[in-house]
């Protein structure tokens, strides 16, 4: 009578263990996932008129100045603002870095962002530029890729991500 | 015996009852992950029905650069908006207020009302209205320079309108 007492305790402690075990791989699984990103409106509306912002770089010898989409390209090609001597690729990161700085100052929906512009190289992917700031503490947003077409059959792929609360 | 038989009944629903919580649990779980994403859709849905009803605006022709450029409004245009014409197209929008607030270029920590130097707030118009909610989208504030040169500027494009 007390071994069959003890057998039954041992069932239902390993039936406890079967079942925490399976919470925890559970729970592994759930937090190794990467965040979900949620297609947004509104990260498309902002990458959108951030691309056809006008820089503070002129790489013609017109009085044309640069959008920042056209930046990208110029980033790309390693070319140089003709007005300031300096480097696409310099201002290109130090003018979206106060763009997106600023929005996150002016927008309280938004609490951190993420830009990513890539290319592909040998069917490798390179990055052009990476962007991050702030903390996350609501949902992850993100545009459609804006294409930049080069050429060839290349182009430049740029996407945003924002946090926003609800 | 008869009260071991109890005992063992009485294990039993416990046992029961313990698995039906711990169903009830994961079930709960899982509901709750499910809306989640239902409410995030819905939130999207809120938001684009939002833009598109800023879009209609910005992309009218008292405000639109023209041409195939969405998200665009003409710097002239808007300027000839500001004030008592803007209020007479309440009628026409049903919209509380318009304000367009300059995000880059913009070196100034403080809103400025425009016209005046340094400026990086437009208030289109406002009707006073107590009750009001506001909305915003991202636009570029373009402007003409010369034959062939445009500069654009980013700005937020806020509409406020009545609370129902």
């Amino acid at each position: 009578m007390h071994k069959k007492a003890q057998q039954e305790m041992v069932g239902f402690v390993l039936i406890v263990i079967v079942v925490v075990i399976a919470l925890l791989v559970f729970m592994i699984f759930k937090m190794s996932q990467p965040a979900k990103v949620y297609k947004s409106v509104s990260a498309d509306n902002i990458i959108q008129s951030i691309m056809e912002t006008t820089s503070e770089c002129q790489t013609s010898f017109t009085s044309k100045k640069d959008s920042i989409g056209d930046l990208f390209e110029k980033c790309y090609d390693n070319k140089r603002c003709s007005n300031t001597n300096r480097m696409a690729c310099e201002v290109l990161n130090e003018t979206l870095t106060v763009i997106l700085e600023q929005i996150l100052e002016t927008d309280n929906r938004i609490s951190a962002y993420e830009l990513n512009a890539y290319y592909y190289y040998r069917d490798e992917q390179q990055t052009q530029l990476m962007l991050i700031n702030g903390s996350c503490l609501g949902s992850i947003y993100g545009s459609d890729p804006y294409i930049i077409s080069l050429g060839r059959d290349e182009g430049l792929s740029i996407d945003l991500k924002l946090c926003m609360t609800d | 015996m008869g009260l071991k038989a109890q005992f063992k009944i009485m294990q039993m629903i416990f046992m029961v009852l313990g698995i039906f919580l711990f169903f009830i649990l994961v079930g709960i779980f899982l509901i709750n992950s499910q809306m989640d994403g239902l409410k995030q859709s819905s939130e999207d849905l809120k938001r684009s029905q939002t833009l598109a009803s800023i879009e209609t605006i910005v992309n009218s022709p008292e405000f639109s650069c023209g041409g195939t450029t969405t998200w665009c409004v003409d710097k002239d245009k808007m300027s000839i908006m500001l004030g008592d014409l803007g209020k007479k197209y309440y009628d026409f929008w049903q919209i509380s207020s318009i304000e367009v607030q300059l995000i880059y270029p913009n070196d100034e920590p403080e809103i400025i009302e425009c016209p005046s130097e340094n400026c990086n707030y437009y208030n289109i118009y406002e009707i006073n209205q107590t009750n009001k909610k506001t909305y915003s989208s991202y636009i570029t504030l373009c402007e003409q320079q010369g034959r062939s040169s445009t500069n654009c500027q980013l700005a937020k494009f806020i509409v406020g309108v009545k609370n129902a």
